[in-house]
């Protein structure tokens, strides 16, 4: 089997695990957009490699060894996905799509700079739970994108790392808000549950937001 | 009996802490003034209270320090109550706080502070329904003016009771409380924090991370998100019950000049240059009076005494450093501490924040760390415990170096009261230029190799507010007492042993000892290196040191201009003084203390060496 079918399969049972209990081949087939036959055919060949056990109830559990490359492959995915989506401005679900076939080729030292890049500034980054490929949103926009004076929804946050901050003082998806100044290097202020905010462009980059209908 | 004042940042804790108690914390018109536990006490008939001053808080639930301090004391069961300070016109988002602090179980009281403003911005507000719905006295407050700020801990004593509201939570988050209530035995107060991710006990801890995961699965939300929300749901629905709607807000908004690229940034600029000149003008202007009173009326007679020539030397010291101290110091000091208070209750420094905090990036840091920079201008003391609000260990260490290097006031007297008085304004303003190139090239460096992540801004925008009178006045001599009591006493023991040393000729052999390095490279006067080393003590000792060395405060007597000013250069860069290195290596470490010190010492000869080569 080839290793790139091999790691999608291994990362989309993570991806289903971690989501909810551990999947059948149907549940993996579906997920994939593959035939079962190939499927269930494959996870007898990685259950035979050590990667990973077939339960008598039909479910299948990583392995170690296969956890592993699931893990990373599933990172790097992850990385890919927010810098396409997120720096390079493409769709959350052409992104997530772009990213999937990234994900096996790209070197480790790219996927290492990427992360640092993104880690370095942009402070953004997807966990898994929230990954594009699951929930199909068509990317709302961030707050740069509206001149001053627009009231707006919150959409998303994007993963941050001091998320709970922006939560704590109302930044939450549904809660509106009046972008009241935007300076041109990025920075802005906006007005949420009655008091104004100053966020760094940075930190602005990860409110995506929506205009009020 | 002991109380904690909690609340939001910015609510009047503080102000109220000091009504209560009668002591002096820090009251300043931006969040995160705050940074430390104060504890004062009061007696109310005949028991003594203790009353807790603590950091502003969003929430008790997040991961910065500050909130973890917050419910270690919440939990620790050694208050008797909280008093929860709300904002007025702004009682939704304060809630959101209240609602979790209820949920602790605590005795409470509640306090609707800033009522002035909520009149003033025609907000009615119906406490007696507020008290109903969270089953708990509201007092309504204006601390600015001691409305009902009398009432508190009467009222906290008598009748602080756990509040009856409940957040009614997701159906999915109360399943998972009421799964480990079942199975682990976990209080309700305790499964919330566990599935938040903050619980204490790691057997709950662990099966409500199991818990937490399958929400987030089913939800895409965080768990903390969700709690969040469902909060902010009811906070909502209890603001609305109880405030009336606003009319619209009247006035001229003076945001639109100061929060803009154009005219906001030359205002800025304008702003701290006009500070210093004032500090500059009219300093110099009161240190003429002063230090001539002083040399008239008290130094000048010393000789027609006819005291023994030890007892002279004594005396004429004392006098010198008194003449330094109150002539010297003092007016710069007076006027920095005023202006800066002035600039701290306006509500400005939160706008100058938001205009810096692209540049503030450059530097490895975000904008927030203007408030602690342009405070180090009065004080490095209290900018170096400033800095803790910023989020990170990075931004804290490269703050701790810009910092240090921030002309605090004492190295103003310095450069007002020799480089402007003896050679010009201009010549003094350079030094300024000077430190900020320093110190934007040591920001820029310093982001470049201290290792950790960058994070941004979160910085809640303080209103606009004209200053009060008295509490300026107030704040302003709460720090020039705190200069009198620390610095006058050093002076004059400084001066006194300068005194006889230098009478016993051990002066002179040190300074012949470093005279290469400073009669030669730095072209100063020899006895100017035991100048500098006073400094270390009180930056202000430098100049007095000087004087009494000199024998006159006249220094344009005995000194040329470009000595004057490369001695003024030297003592700005060279090393912080004691109290700065002391709380440098307990907020920061002593390694860093160390580097930082060895850092200016280094930055401080090397410059003065390039000046002195430069200009001969
Ligand atoms: N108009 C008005 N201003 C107030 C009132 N109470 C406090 N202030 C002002 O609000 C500002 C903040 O007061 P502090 O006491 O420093 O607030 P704090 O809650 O301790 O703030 P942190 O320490 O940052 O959490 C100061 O400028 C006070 O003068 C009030 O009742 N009315
Ligand atoms: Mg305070």
């Amino acid at each position: 089997m080839e290793h790139v079918a091999c790691e999608d399969l291994l990362e989309a049972v993570l991806v289903l695990t971690r989501k909810g209990s551990p999947p059948t081949g149907g549940d993996l087939a579906a997920f994939l957009h593959r035939d079962e036959v190939t499927v269930t055919a494959q996870l007898g060949e990685l259950a035979a490699s050590g990667k990973l056990e077939m339960e008598p109830g039909g479910t299948v559990t990583l392995l170690p060894p296969g956890q592993a490359i699931a893990a990373r492959v599933a990172d790097r995915h992850r990385i890919l996905e927010c810098f396409l989506a997120e720096r390079l401005g493409m769709e959350r679900q052409a992104a997530s799509g772009e990213a999937c076939h990234l994900e096996h080729q790209v070197s480790e030292e790219t996927i290492r700079r990427l992360s640092e890049f993104l880690d370095g500034d942009g402070e953004c980054s997807v966990p898994d739970w929230r990954r594009a490929r699951d929930t199909g949103e068509a990317g709302p926009r961030t707050l740069a994108e509206y001149p001053e004076g627009t009231v707006l929804r919150v959409a998303a946050i994007r993963h941050f790392s001091r998320e709970r901050r922006l939560e704590d003082i109302g930044l939450l998806p549904g809660e509106s808000l009046t972008l009241k100044r935007r300076l041109s290097n990025g920075s802005v202020v906006v007005e949420v549950k009655g008091s104004e905010i100053a966020l760094s462009r940075g930190v602005a980059a990860c409110i995506l937001v929506e205009e009020q209908a | 009996m002991r109380f904690a004042l909690l609340g939001n940042p910015n609510v009047g804790k503080s102000l109220i802490f000091n009504q209560l108690t009668g002591l002096g914390v820090e009251v300043s018109n931006y969040p995160g003034t705050t940074v430390e536990l104060h504890r004062g006490a009061t007696c109310v008939d005949r028991e003594k209270v203790e009353i807790v001053d603590l950091p502003g808080l969003y929430s008790i639930d997040g991961d910065q320090e500050e909130e973890a301090l917050a419910r270690r004391i919440l939990t620790a069961g050694d208050l008797d109550g909280a008093i929860l300070v709300l904002n007025a016109t702004n009682l939704e988002r304060n809630l959101y706080l209240l609602l979790q602090v209820a949920e602790t179980g605590i005795p409470l009281v509640v306090v609707v502070n800033m009522m002035d403003e909520a009149e003033t911005a025609g907000l009615t507000l119906d406490l007696p329904a507020l008290s109903g719905i969270l089953g708990v006295e509201v007092l309504g407050t204006a601390a600015v003016s001691g409305r009902n700020t009398g009432q508190i801990i009467p009222v906290a004593r008598a009748r602080a009771r756990p509040a009856t509201v409940t957040v009614p939570y997701d159906t999915d988050i109360e399943a998972a409380i009421r799964t480990l209530g079942k199975e682990l035995g976990a209080p309700r107060l305790a499964a919330i924090w566990a599935l938040d991710g903050i619980g204490t006990d790691p057997v709950v801890g662990e099966a409500a991370g199991d818990l937490a995961k399958e929400i987030e699965g089913s939800h895409r939300m965080s768990v903390h998100q969700i709690l969040a929300l469902n909060r902010y749901t009811l906070a909502k629905e209890i603001a609305g019950m109880v405030v009336g709607k606003a009319s619209a807000r009247p006035g001229i908004d003076l945001d639109r000049l100061l929060s803009r690229e154009i005219p906001g940034i030359p205002i800025l600029a304008g702003l701290l240059l006009g500070m210093l000149l004032v500090v500059f003008t009219v300093g110099s202007f009161l240190e003429t009076i002063i230090v001539g009173l002083f040399q008239q009326y008290l130094i000048d007679p010393i000789p027609s005494l006819g005291l023994p020539p030890l007892a002279e030397e004594i005396v004429v010291s004392v006098m010198v450093g008194l003449q330094a101290g109150f002539g010297i110091a003092l007016p710069y000091i007076l006027l920095f501490f005023l202006l800066l208070s002035l600039l701290e209750d306006s509500g400005y420094m939160t706008r100058a924040a938001f205009l810096a905090d692209r540049a503030m990036h450059r530097g490895g840091m975000h904008g927030g760390a203007i408030i602690p920079l342009v405070m180090a201008f009065g004080c490095n003391v209290p900018a170096l415990l400033a800095a803790r609000n910023l989020g990170t260990k990075r931004e804290r260490t490269i703050a701790a170096f810009l910092i240090t290097l921030v002309p605090c006031s004492a190295r103003t007297v310095i450069i007002a009261g020799m480089v402007a008085a003896f050679v010009g304004i201009p010549a003094a303003l350079s030094i300024y230029g000077m430190v900020l190139l320093i110190i934007s090239a040591t920001g820029i460096l310093l982001s470049r190799v201290t290792p950790g992540k960058q994070v941004g801004m979160i910085l809640e925008v303080a209103p606009l507010r004209r200053p009060k009178a008295d509490l300026v006045l107030a704040k302003s001599s709460h720090r020039v007492m705190d200069f009198l009591r620390l610095a006058l006493p050093l002076l004059v023991v400084g001066s006194v042993v300068l005194g006889i040393l230098d009478y016993y000729g051990i002066l002179a052999a040190f300074e012949d000892f470093l005279a290469p390095l400073f009669v030669g490279i730095l072209g100063l006067p020899s006895y100017a290196v035991t100048a500098l080393l006073f400094g270390i003590l009180r930056k202000e000792m430098a100049i007095g040191t000087l004087a009494v060395l000199a024998g006159t405060a006249d220094l344009s007597a005995v000194m040329t201009e470009l000595q004057i000013y490369i001695f003024a250069v030297m003592s700005v860069l060279f090393v912080p003084c004691i109290s700065t290195m002391a709380v440098l290596s307990r907020e920061n470490g002593w390694k860093i203390a160390l580097l930082i010190t060895v850092f200016t010492v280094l930055l401080g000869i090397g410059i003065g060496a390039m000046i002195n080569l430069a200009f001969t």
